[in-house]
């Protein structure tokens, strides 16, 4: 006999207007990063975003496996992206899926813009991300987590890279959506975005739902703004490691 | 994934391990029984039906266990199932590469489930929902996140912490639209851990015996030997890996001390978990 599935909820906005979790439209969920969190890679960085809990660490440059991979003109990037069994609801097969495979892909081609990949000919620059817990928009705290995770690994590179979802319910502009709001199903879409808050150039764009182009417009404005608070979070923790490795010594 | 000796580690630095140990002192000033610092931190998993993340020094394994519902194994129908299962994360070293799991991987999930299998950890026959029909099936999932040496004994103390958090629904049927569905009422319950079996791993390098090898000393020792001791300090599963060999002296001899040690730690992880019913 099959467990009862998990229900929906019945409004995704509260009488208030804010959202069931208590945020406004355009607010962020809590976002806590640490960098430095794996002893052995290069560079590493865990993302907490509302209940997502995603580690992922870089290494690299370094030589290509298998060799056929690797091109004489120019590095190559390879990113991994993998949920946990135990970090869904149901249990996730731990067999990769074609989910997990195009995800890996959108993150790197995500990351790319921001590298120097063509100072490393024959090299590979690795990035394994791993969703220890998933809450909705894990693609995007995927991508802050390895742009980190590649700044921790000190190669150079042109800005950071941001990841942010934006989206609809019931036909009202959100920034950020949680898991609950992501599996609505009236008036919504969800759009991951991530951003080189530089120039404020879009780096990964994918969109699930019906939208107009004038809330197209609207939701990647919002999501520009949403990014702003992610990248700032971003600087925070890059700034944290290292004064307190100058301070306090590790 | 390329665990070979040759291309990690040199002879200088196999040498210099070699004399640190004529002098009774390992590389990281250890004594030969001397085992490294033990952090626990249990249910971190928010998603898990029970979670652990347990470091031995620098290596860390994130385990997380699921339950679902299903048939008992035909010769078992009135037990619950509980398989491990165990995945090298690839950015736990720079000697990993991703792809499915090698035999490295598999045999440690082997490892820790039976160490789970042969001692009283679960009480199988409470995993029951409906006799010779339906019952739970824990998967007790371990992610291998920072490769610092034994893994082994990391892997089995974070399944039995993990098992430690688990909570199980009390099912009830339901129908709903004609359909009938389990659906979680009342209190959960928790599996009442009584046994708390842990695995202590010696590596052989040379002539020396030393339990908890870190990376360099796992990677160049001969053999090791996996003992997963319970609380009654009854061994309850063995297992003997790398192309070495013991004499029947040092396997008595790692086994008293596999106990001794074994012993020392369970009552560590029962202290600790008396402190997490307050969580």
């Amino acid at each position: 006999m099959p467990l009862l599935p998990e229900g929906h909820p019945e409004k995704i906005f509260r009488e208030d207007g804010l959202r069931l979790d208590g945020r406004k439209p355009d607010d962020l969920r809590d976002l806590r990063i640490e960098i430095g969190v794996l002893k052995n890679a290069d560079g590493s960085a865990m993302v907490c975003h509302g209940k997502n809990r995603i580690i992922a660490g870089a290494y690299g440059p370094r030589e290509v496996h298998p060799r056929h991979l690797a091109q004489s003109d120019t590095g190559i990037l390879q990113v991994q992206y993998r949920m946990s069994t135990f970090s869904v609801g149901e249990r996730k097969s731990p067999v990769p899926g074609r989910r997990e495979k195009e995800i890996s892909m959108v993150i790197q081609h995500a990351l790319e813009p921001v590298l120097f990949l063509e100072q490393y000919p024959n090299s590979t620059i690795d990035i394994f991300i791993q969703v220890m817990t998933a809450d909705g928009g894990t693609r995007c705290a995927s991508i802050t987590a390895a742009a980190l995770a590649l700044a921790d690994m000190g190669i150079p590179m042109r800005d950071l890279v941001t990841g942010v979802a934006v989206g609809k319910v019931d036909n009202k502009p959100i920034l950020d959506l949680a898991d609950y709001e992501d599996k609505w199903e009236e008036g919504a879409a969800d759009m991951p975005v991530a951003v080189m808050m530089n120039e404020k150039k879009i780096t990964l764009l994918q969109l699930d739902g019906q939208v107009g182009i004038d809330e197209y417009e609207r939701m990647l404005d919002l999501a520009i703004k949403g990014a702003e608070g992610v990248y700032e979070a971003q600087k925070e923790a890059l700034r944290k490691k290292y004064t307190s490795e100058i301070v306090g010594g590790r | 994934m390329d665990l070979s000796i040759s291309k990690k580690i040199s002879t200088i630095e196999k040498d210099y391990m070699l004399e640190l140990l004529s002098r009774g002192t390992r590389l990281d000033g250890r004594g030969f029984l001397e085992y490294r610092e033990i952090k626990i931190d249990a249910g971190p998993m928010l998603k898990a039906d029970g979670s652990a993340r347990v470091c031995i020094g620098d290596t860390q394994v994130c385990c997380g266990i699921k339950y679902e519902t299903g048939k008992p194994f035909p010769d078992t129908p009135n037990e619950g199932v509980i398989t491990a299962m165990a995945e090298f994360v690839p950015f736990a070293s720079p000697m990993f590469e991703s792809g499915p799991p090698d035999e490295n991987a598999i045999e440690l999930a082997r490892v820790v489930d039976r160490g789970i299998r042969h001692s009283d950890l679960v009480d199988r026959s409470r995993l029951v929902i409906t006799p010779g029909e339906e019952v739970f099936l824990l998967f007790v999932d371990l992610y291998y996140m920072m490769h610092n040496g034994n893994p082994w004994d990391t892997a089995s103390l974070a399944a039995l912490c993990a098992l430690k958090t688990v909570m199980l629904p009390t099912l009830k049927e339901k129908e709903i639209n004609g359909k009938k569905f389990h659906v979680p009422e009342g209190e959960p319950w928790s599996l009442n851990i009584q046994d708390y079996p842990v695995t202590i791993t010696f590596a052989k390098i040379g002539d020396y015996l030393i339990v908890d090898p870190g990376l360099m000393e796992e990677l160049i020792s001969d053999a090791r030997i996996s003992y997963c001791i319970n609380s009654k300090g009854l061994i309850t599963s063995i297992q003997k890996n790398g192309s070495g060999a013991f004499t029947t002296e040092e396997l008595v001899k790692t086994a008293k001390n596999a106990r001794d040690i074994a012993l020392r730690l369970q009552q560590m992880v029962k202290d600790y978990n008396r402190d997490l019913t307050n969580m």
